[in-house]
């Protein structure tokens, strides 16, 4: 016996944050780029309930919700997500399949053998109502078909409401077999509505119509033939990435997504009965180089919930640099639940951290890590955007023509009176968008024959005023 | 301040496109204001901007100098000014072989082509680079220069308060010593004014894919590169660079007004001159006109006439036109001129039109204008699906050398503007589609803040207000070239020697870097060959009537004065007659009962935006109940203008005269006005127009409201002015398709279908309203159709024609496809399903439209034997045609009546059962809902429950956001009217829904009436799958 689960939202639902966001926000579609048009690929509840539909072009859906929200679909971020799912089904079954959508599959789907589980889970009854619960509390979207081939069960899933289902294989509408496009409309078109029909025409009449591969698809469906479906192996470590609907810029923010990631992590290494001790926890930022946090536990675990203790422990500590668009874990490598622990903890995998120099360690720790960084040239005309400071060695470097001083003042303030003018003006106006400044920059000696970068503020200066220099930076 | 004198010798504008923030206008301008000696307008190898900038210098009385400025493929910069006649002819041919090379809007050029004789009429503006020291390429340049043009070769110094300015000058010095090249000031301006800035800042963005926030250094470091004062430069520059300015301008002498534009001279044959020979034609024309001979009045025009083209020197261009149409007329396509000189006497008799005087009542008005110096204006119409062989006649005739497309400057529009500005800003694709919407709508609409708000965009206000700043500054702006949609021009010489010519988007065709506006105001001759759908239909009309009616018609033959006729259009009764069916023309057709070819002619011109817009709607008809004499005119004077038009002026020429009779304008100023109404929606501009207008018309003693309406009218007529002349070319079209629907409904039926995509109606309308008028309609099938729709006539000759639909209608049916089968079918009828396939050797993607058609009836009974019949059909390669094996039997249910008609819809657009909503009659009559024939018997103002197909959506801009809809069932149509606020409540519904339920009021004018909606139900869902089709009008 199979069970099916079709995720149609699935691009939308397998965002971290998609089911927890606060009621009231605005509504949120997902759309894919096909043929240079926009279509939706998933839309959130309220979407749906003002008549937004997946397929339907972004402008006909922005009718419907013009205040909503739209994102592009992710597709690694959906594989992700569906391979999480994947080691939550390895509790129920170990013959599990997942496919994500394509041109081929209409929707993300998880099919999986439950008749050697049935008596584990105390009947079927029992075992249903423990999936339903399950993906309720992960919050997704989904419709489940259980049958005797993992296409009968997928039919089933296709199945527009419970009155077709009972009637069998027989009763389901035309439109729930995996027949391609061009054969249902064919099969329509000839008068047929169901699958019974379909099943009780001569094959000789179908294959000379449509093909063998018609008559295989009919027989897959009643288990005939082999399902030919590719089963999902757990992998070595847990490693994945939870994509944001929107930026999260608070701590108290991400305590709140992490809630979910942990519960992924948990309904995972519940499935795959497996523990972790050494759990990567990266928070990616829009351009600024990743937050990382290394979770170690004393011994291996598969207790989520701690885990999420442990973390939100260390974020409490922590101040965002930016805003979080997407989070990232690595495990240490899975172990069985059972397994003698020692004998796997050796080498502990640190690959993506960088080996920082040793001098570089020894400074940061008598300085403290903030006190140490690198000066990055920012492509920016205005000094003060000129450069950014970081923890780590820029990748490149662009010369800039202009002679600039290494020492710049953080708040530029009054050039002293005695000054001697040696160069310019060079004129900066720019930043119009944001951070407008527009100057007369020169280098000048001081009395005391420092040589100075100064300049006289174009933007509050009248021509009839006696110049006012402000000292900007020094040259070393 | 220093008196020194300057020059600006490189300067590129908006025609730079992504460069330039400024127009040439606004350049030529500035400069004047500073007292600049001349300005050269050097845009990036394109001279698209040298009519307008020539157009404010002579206005500002300022020199302009024209040039371009090429990046050379060896990364140096330099500036080519025009010496003379010669350098211009030189610098066209250049620019137009650095565009032939690469594809539309870019441009190669190399160190190679700038060779000897290129150069020899221009001066040479050398700009080395001031971010790196001179490379390899300069100085092989300036080497070069230095031996060949010593004497016209300059390096341009160009000082932008930069930090390493002193060394620029240091190192441009040595290269002067080094070559002995002098140096000269230059502004290397991008804009006339700094606060252009921000818009220069996002072009630059724009050109590099990415935001004014990441494009870093790339953005220029200051706003110095605008029209600066001359004290500021004198400050800047050495004296002597900015002498060396004024000795260049004064060398560069060339003025476009020099350049001489020759006709095409072989229409004319030898040893004749062209007025000799118009004159000929013209008298052969009139003997075919008038076989019984001709009367006074007609000689007096035709003198009139050919006197004034000998003067104006026109007759090159009537002759040019009349060889076009000869072509056309050697191929049998139809077509038909129009335009202030195409209504002529000459014209009739050269065939470019045929609106013949003496059988509409019809006196010509207006000809040329004698006093302006306008070339004559002539429009040709072909028919649409075969203009391209004229575009390529052309082609032929003239040479690829001697004929292009007038270009089309695409200027920025709300939404562009927006969507270029939201990239360059760094929105999101999201955010830029909604503010592009809201701000579409900002005019009607009130403020855009409330309405983004609204719509939950969240956009911090300092960003909002920068946005919309540039946005408003952008709108207007050119923003790239495309074709003009038939203006050719041809000359004499090849064009590029009088215009650069460069590639247009379509494969094989070449536009000239100017407009039409600019082509008329260096005297460049234009005809416009466009493309007209309803003259295929007329063409298709002609024929089926000829062989099924054996009657010879054409346009010029069709009688006059048809009683018939009118009676139909009065009663609006003109489904896809030319012009007069879209709804707002058939509300008006019953309150105008126009009843002869005038009435057809102000018709055409009346229900246009112009006039609605301008009010003159409403007093036209009311003035159209008074006797004559009741009729007041503001002034005696304007009785002479305005009396054929019951006093209203309704034409664009009555606009331009009211201008002259009343507020003293001279002719010039009423084209000037003309000028500025068509395009004050894009570069305003009309303001000075209204003062002028005003303060005239008062000192004639005109009322103050009178002014300001003949004010309003103008500014409608830019949106879409329509001129007499033009209308009455249309309506002559109207008059005959009218004439042909009235008398041989099922030969228009078909010719219309036949020539789809085109017109207000689908084929689904024109079928139902052929129906309606007791026409015979027989469905598609594969043992009758052709590819076409054809007229049949029943079993014996007597009988009146039928209308059988052709395979075209079936959806997914290919063209090729279709005509195999009517081949086939020629050699022997089908016998089976197989025989067919076979034979006509369809693929399955035909075999599945014809059976989802219906079209196998004749072979395979209904609709599911069809399909499965023919899914098992295939095309044999080899001999052995239709040896399948038997097989089994299977009982397939017939098709319930309500799945055949979602069927054909789906198929064909169309339905020969009954209509939908007959099926749904009885569930609607338990709601109360009303059919199209009892809710035309209601009386007004009374509550009325309607419901329908959605057949035609309408929103047209004169209607101050009212949508108007469509909606067909069984017995007719409902005309629903659907205001804006509460358009806004039920836009899903109405913009999507096929059938919507409609609760309203009747409103009825006479034999006019609507359903005012007040509340609206999308009942799409009753029809289950059926796909309806409607077709949007916005």
């Amino acid at each position: 016996m199979w069970l099916a689960l079709r995720l149609p939202h699935w691009a939308l639902d397998s965002r971290a944050d998609a089911s927890d966001r606060p009621p009231g926000t605005n509504p949120t579609l997902v759309v894919a780029e096909q043929r240079g048009r926009r279509h939706v690929v998933a839309a959130d509840a309220w979407a749906l309930e003002q008549g937004v539909r997946r397929g339907m072009l972004l402008a006909d859906a922005r009718m419907r919700v013009p205040e909503a929200a739209v994102l592009t679909r992710h597709i690694a971020g959906e594989v992700a997500a569906l391979e999480r799912l994947g080691g939550w089904a390895w509790h129920y079954s170990s013959q599990v399949h997942i496919a994500r959508a394509s041109d081929r599959i209409e929707c993300a789907r998880v099919v999986f053998e439950i008749g050697a589980s049935l008596r584990l889970f105390g009947g079927r009854q029992r075992l249903l109502e423990r999936v339903r619960a399950d993906l309720d509390r992960m919050g997704y979207r989904y419709t489940l078909g259980v049958g005797d081939s993992p296409h009968a069960a997928l039919a089933f899933a296709r199945a527009p409401s419970p009155k077709h289902r009972a009637k069998g294989l027989a009763g389901l509408p035309l439109t729930c077999l995996d027949l391609d496009a061009q054969t249902t409309l064919s099969l329509k078109a000839s008068g047929l509505r169901l699958a019974g029909e379909l099943l009780a025409l001569p094959p000789g009449t179908l294959v000379r119509r449509y093909g063998k591969h018609t008559l295989d698809e009919l027989e897959r469906l009643r288990g005939r033939r082999p399902h030919g479906l590719d089963f999902y192996t757990l992998p070595q470590r847990y490693g994945t990435r939870h994509e944001l609907t929107g930026a999260v810029e608070t701590t108290q923010g991400l305590v709140f997504v992490l809630r979910r990631v942990f519960a992924e992590l948990a309904a995972f290494l519940q499935g795959a009965d497996a523990t972790i001790q050494t759990l990567q926890l990266k928070l990616i930022h829009d351009e600024l180089p990743p937050t990382r946090l290394l979770l170690r536990l004393a011994a291996p675990s598969r207790d989520a919930d701690h885990l999420e203790r442990v973390a939100n422990e260390r974020l409490a500590r922590v101040t965002l640099a930016a805003p979080v668009l997407e989070i990232a874990l690595a495990s240490d490598r899975l172990r069985r639940f059972e397994q003698d622990q020692d004998s796997l903890w050796r080498d502990p995998d640190h690959a993506g951290i960088e080996q920082w120099p040793a001098v570089l360690d020894r400074l940061r720790a008598r300085l403290g890590h903030e006190a140490v960084g690198w000066l990055h040239d920012v492509d920016d005309h205005r000094p003060e955007q000129a450069s950014a400071r970081h923890d780590r060695p820029a990748t490149s470097h662009t010369p800039v023509s202009a002679p600039r001083p290494m020492w710049l003042l953080d708040v530029p303030e009054r050039a002293p009176a005695e000054l001697t003018l040696i160069a310019g003006p060079e004129r900066i106006e720019t930043g119009w968008w944001e951070h407008s400044i527009r100057r007369d920059y020169f280098r000048a000696r001081d009395g005391q024959g420092r040589l100075l970068w100064v300049y006289r503020d174009l933007a509050h200066a009248h021509s009839s005023d006696t110049p006012v220099y402000y000292m900007h930076g020094l040259f070393g | 301040m220093s008196a020194l004198g300057y020059a600006e010798l490189c300067c590129v504008s908006g025609f730079s496109f992504q460069r330039g923030a400024s127009t040439p206008e606004e350049l030529v301008a500035r400069a004047a204001e500073l007292g600049y000696r001349a300005i050269a307008l050097t845009d990036e190898c394109s001279l698209a901007g040298a009519v307008r900038a020539l157009q404010t210098a002579e206005a500002c009385a300022i020199d302009l100098i024209l040039g371009s400025r090429f990046t050379l493929d060896e990364g140096v910069t330099v500036v080519l000014l025009v010496r003379n006649r010669n350098g211009y002819t030189r610098l066209c041919r250049l620019i137009t072989d650095a565009r032939q090379r690469v594809a539309k809007g870019d441009y190669r050029i190399g160190l190679a082509d700038l060779q000897a004789d290129t150069l020899a009429d221009c001066r040479i503006l050398v700009l080395p680079d001031y971010d790196c020291p001179p490379g390899p390429a300069l100085h092989h340049l300036l080497a070069w220069l230095a031996t060949t043009y010593p004497r016209q070769s300059h390096i341009a110094l160009a000082l932008h308060r930069r930090a390493a300015d002193m060394a620029h000058r240091r190192r441009l010095d040595e290269l002067r010593a080094r070559y002995g090249l002098p140096l000269v000031a230059v502004g290397d301006v991008h804009m006339h004014r700094r606060s252009r800035r921000a818009l220069q800042d996002v072009f630059t963005a724009l050109r590099l894919g990415t935001t004014v926030h990441n494009a870093g250094r790339a953005l220029f470091a200051n706003g110095e590169r605008y029209l600066r004062p001359r004290s500021t430069l004198a400050a800047l520059y050495p004296d002597e660079t900015l002498a060396a300015t004024l000795r260049i301008a004064a060398d560069c002498r060339f003025s476009l007004r020099e350049i001489r534009y020759d006709y095409p001279s072989e229409v004319v044959p030898q040893g004749q001159t062209a007025l000799e020979h118009l004159r000929t034609l013209v008298e052969r024309g009139c003997q075919r006109r008038w076989p019984e001979g001709t009367n006074a009045t007609i000689r007096r025009q035709i003198e009139h006439e050919l006197a004034l083209i000998e003067e104006k020197n026109y007759p090159h261009y009537f002759l040019t036109v009349h060889d076009i149409v000869e072509e056309a007329n050697r191929r049998g396509i139809l077509c038909q001129g129009r335009g202030s000189a195409a209504n002529s006497v000459v014209c009739f008799c050269l065939g470019i039109t045929e609106v013949d005087p003496l059988r509409h009542d019809m006196l010509f008005e207006r000809f040329i204008s004698r006093d302006r110096n306008e070339p004559p204006d002539i429009d040709v119409d072909f028919e649409h699906e075969r203009r391209e062989e004229i575009i390529q006649y052309i082609y032929r005739r003239y040479g690829r050398q001697r004929a292009a497309l007038a270009a089309t400057v695409i200027h920025y529009r709300p939404r562009s503007a927006m969507r270029d500005v939201g990239r360059a800003m760094g929105l999101s694709v999201d955010q830029i589609d909604t503010l592009a919407g809201a701000l579409s709508r900002r005019s009607d609409d009130g403020s855009l803040a409330a309405q983004l708000d609204e719509r939950g965009i969240d956009i911090d206000t300092d960003d909002l207000d920068r946005i919309l700043m540039l946005v408003d500054t952008l709108i207007g702006f050119p923003r790239h070239l495309s074709q003009h949609v038939g203006g050719f021009v041809l000359s004499e010489v090849p064009l590029e020697q009088l215009v650069p010519v460069e590639k247009a988007a379509m494969p094989d065709r070449t536009i000239i870097q100017w407009d039409k506006d600019d082509l008329e105001a260096v005297g460049l001759m234009k005809i416009d060959v466009l493309a007209l759908g309803m003259l295929s239909c007329l063409r298709r009309c002609f024929a089926l009537i000829e062989r099924h009616h054996g009657r010879r018609l054409t346009m010029a033959t069709i009688p006059g004065k048809d009683k018939a006729t009118y009676d139909m259009i009065s009663a609006a009764d003109t489904v896809g007659v030319f012009q007069i069916e879209s709804r707002a023309q058939m509300t008006m057709l019953p309150r105008l009962r126009p009843q002869r070819f005038f009435d057809l002619v102000v018709e055409v011109a009346i229900v246009r935006p112009g006039p609605i817009q301008g009010g003159m709607v409403h007093p036209y008809l009311l003035n159209r109940e008074k006797k004559r004499e009741e009729i007041e005119y503001p002034s005696e004077a304007l009785r002479g203008v305005l009396e054929r038009t019951h006093g209203v002026p309704i034409f664009q020429e009555q606009v331009m005269k009211i201008a002259m009779v009343a507020a003293s304008f001279s002719a010039g100023e009423a084209d000037g006005l003309r000028r500025s109404m068509a395009a004050w929606k894009k570069k305003g501009g009309l303001e000075p127009w209204r003062e002028r207008l005003k303060s005239g018309m008062r000192a004639n003693g005109y009322a103050e409201d009178f002014a300001d309406r003949i004010f309003e009218q103008i500014k409608g007529f830019g949106s879409y002015g329509f001129p007499e002349s033009h209308a009455v070319s249309f309506a002559l079209l109207v008059y005959v398709s009218s004439y042909i629907k009235c008398h041989y409904p099922a030969a228009f039926a078909a010719a219309l279908i036949n020539s789809q995509p085109m017109g207000f109606y689908a084929p689904a309308q024109i079928v139902a309203d052929l129906k309606r008028h007791g026409v015979q309609v027989y469905p598609i099938d594969v043992c009758h159709s052709d590819w076409e729709c054809t007229l049949e006539h029943g079993n014996d000759e007597e009988a009146a024609v039928a209308l059988r639909l052709g395979l075209r209608l079936v959806k997914g049916l290919s063209r090729d496809a279709g005509e195999r089968i009517v081949a086939a079918r020629s050699t022997a009828a089908f016998t089976q399903v197989a025989d067919l396939v076979n034979r006509a050797r369809l693929g399955q993607r035909s075999r599945d439209a014809l059976a989802r058609a219906d079209a196998l009836r004749g072979l395979a009974g209904h609709r599911h034997q069809a399909q499965w019949q023919i899914a098992a059909a295939h095309v044999h390669a080899d001999l052995f045609a239709g040896l399948d094996a038997p097989e089994p039997d299977v009982d397939l249910p017939a098709p319930k009546e309500g799945s055949d008609i979602v069927a054909d819809y789906a198929s064909t657009a169309l339905t020969l059962r009954r209509h939908p909503l007959a099926l749904l009659r009885p569930q609607l009559a338990r709601q109360g809902v009303l059919c199209a024939r009892d809710f035309d018997a209601l009386a007004d103002r009374r509550a009325a429950h309607v419901a329908g197909l959605v057949t035609i959506r309408q929103r047209p801009g004169s209607a101050k956001g009212t949508t108007f809809v469509t909606l067909e069932d069984e017995t007719g149509c409902v005309n629903v009217v659907i205001h804006r606020d509460l358009l806004a409540r039920y836009r899903v519904a109405v913009t999507s829904a096929r059938l919507l339920r409609v609760n309203g009021i009747m409103q009825r004018h006479g034999p006019v009436t609507h359903c005012v909606a007040r509340h609206i139900v999308d009942d799409s869902a009753r029809l289950g799958k059926l796909t309806t089709w409607s077709r949007d009008f916005h």
